[in-house]
């Protein structure tokens, strides 16, 4: 290569402050590296990690498992009008959450309410309440609402629905936030309303993200539905936590198939339906 | 078609016609519905493998999309040119010394080494396609597959990037194959013009006689009239 003397030093100065920037940063992955491996050992102690306690602690497992080699399927048709309660307190819990989350998820994204202050203000406030609504766990609503209504399925209804606004309203105004904002350029350009915008143009780009992420939540729900039973809020919990208490592990051992199945089911077609739209 | 070694051959015909779909063909990103892929007598057809992964390192591509690794740097990027040369099952990528020369001279080569460090989605796109030739050069190619290398680009960049290219071709004695949407540039820039019209090749000649006649054939209609 015909390089004169010049732009050959030029090029090993580049390539010296190349390497020099390189090692800085292998010097801070390092540091990093060192910082989280002491992390992970201080949560090692706090947590009394101990796979000797596990094993000297098998036998006792053992007792569970005998119970589970033989299930009881008795009780099969109490559990599965249980399981279809706990499916029942999902879909609507669901539903509802969308329906209400749905237009949350438009003023909650930052890209089309981040355009002036007013806008900036509405946007920032229902991302806190929605953050505060999701950093409460849906069993502790579950226990709000029974206290306010009595045991049953309808808290549980309304418990999973709060969740499901907080987590859907999230996952729609990220969909909304990675739009193509060309199709929205265009469609302004006609003179078009800001609500026309969205109806016509960033709605048709996030509907098949909003399904894909309802389904997700409805999997979330399903699985929170299942535990709710626990604090009173109808469903497969509540039978769930009695053969654990009364040690009856053989009817345990149905509750737990029979939850198995269904949330199999569920994840694959919904899987399924995913596949399908995106 | 044949393509001889050190030509710069470009092609044209209307979107649609199979430009991208031929040059895909060639390192089998697609693989043809019908006929054969030959490189020195060798059938590529159906290579794998490792037979492919060679194949394809001695024909380096030019997107019009650039399609850099846009959250790397741009040295980074160029070095992704020496993977074919390296053994498959490594799987951190570690580049010798050499490497290193090799793609800081293509940056040099592309005059784009000063933004080695920045990433490569802060560059312009001119400057992108340069790395992306630069990345291409790295691999050290026979052949370089240009599809549509300056579909993206402003009129005075659209030069600026085939300068470079025809200096590949005439000092490095890379073959090139470049699809492109503008006839101008293909009578300015090949030895040699193929016509595609759908999926068929309609004209295959110099440039200087691409006449009246043939442009109607390879477009249906004579344009500016």
């Amino acid at each position: 290569m015909a390089a004169s003397d010049t732009t050959d030093r030029r090029l090993a100065e580049l390539m010296a402050a190349a390497s020099a920037r390189a090692r800085l940063e292998t010097g801070r992955n390092l540091i990093l590296a060192v910082a989280f491996l002491a992390l992970v050992g201080f949560t090692y102690n706090r947590t009394e990690f101990s796979l000797p306690a596990l094993v000297t602690g098998a036998h006792n497992m053992t007792r569970i498992l005998a119970g589970f080699a033989h299930p009881d399927p008795a009780p099969l048709q109490l559990v599965l009008k249980a399981v279809a309660e706990t499916l029942e307190t999902a879909i609507l819990g669901t539903t509802i959450g969308a329906v209400i989350a749905v237009p949350l998820s438009f003023v909650a994204a930052r890209n089309l309410m981040g355009r002036n202050p007013a806008g900036t203000g509405v946007y920032l406030l229902v991302r806190m309440l929605m953050s505060v609504i999701r950093a409460v766990p849906t069993l502790f609503w579950g226990l709000l609402f029974v206290t306010a209504i009595g045991i049953g399925p309808f808290p549980g209804v309304l418990a999973v629905t709060v969740f499901s606004i907080g987590l859907m309203s999230k996952l729609f105004s990220e969909a909304i936030e990675a739009i193509d904002w060309g199709q929205v350029e265009a469609l302004t350009a006609t003179g078009a309303t800001p609500v026309q915008v969205v109806v016509n143009g960033v709605f048709p780009q996030v509907t098949p993200y909003m399904i894909a992420h309802l389904l997700y939540t409805f999997e979330v729900n399903v699985h929170s539905a299942t535990i709710l039973g626990i604090v009173g809020a109808g469903g497969i919990g509540f039978l769930f936590f009695q053969y654990i208490e009364q040690f009856q592990y053989s009817q345990e051992a149905t509750v737990l198939i029979v939850v198995v199945l269904m949330t199999m089911i569920i994840d694959y077609s919904s899987a399924a339906v995913r596949r399908r739209i995106i | 078609m044949q393509v001889v070694r050190g030509q710069f051959v470009c092609v044209i015909g209307p979107s649609g016609s199979g430009k991208s779909t031929l040059l895909r063909c060639l390192n089998r990103l697609i693989d043809p519905s019908a006929g054969r892929v030959l490189l020195d007598g060798t059938d590529l057809t159906h290579a794998r493998g490792a037979e492919l992964r060679i194949a394809r390192r001695r024909m380096a591509m030019v997107f019009q999309q650039f399609n850099l690794v846009r959250r790397s740097t741009v040295l980074k990027n160029v070095l992704t040119g020496r993977l074919g040369h390296q053994a498959g099952w490594r799987l951190l990528p570690t580049f010798s010394r050499a490497d290193r020369e090799l793609a800081w001279r293509s940056l040099q080569r592309l005059e784009i080494e000063d933004k080695a460090l920045a990433r490569a989605d802060s560059l312009s796109g001119g400057q992108q396609q340069r790395v992306a030739i630069a990345r291409a050069l790295a691999q050290q190619p026979e052949i370089i597959l240009a599809d549509e290398p300056v579909a993206s680009l402003d009129p005075e960049t659209a030069l600026v990037v085939m300068d470079y290219l025809r200096d590949l071709n005439r000092r490095d004695g890379i073959t090139l194959v470049c699809s492109i949407h503008h006839l101008e540039l293909a009578k300015r820039y090949a030895d040699r013009i193929v016509a595609m019209r759908r999926g068929q090749v309609v004209y295959d000649g110099a440039p200087s006689a691409l006449d009246d006649a043939a442009y109607r054939k390879i477009y249906g209609r004579l344009g500016y009239d």
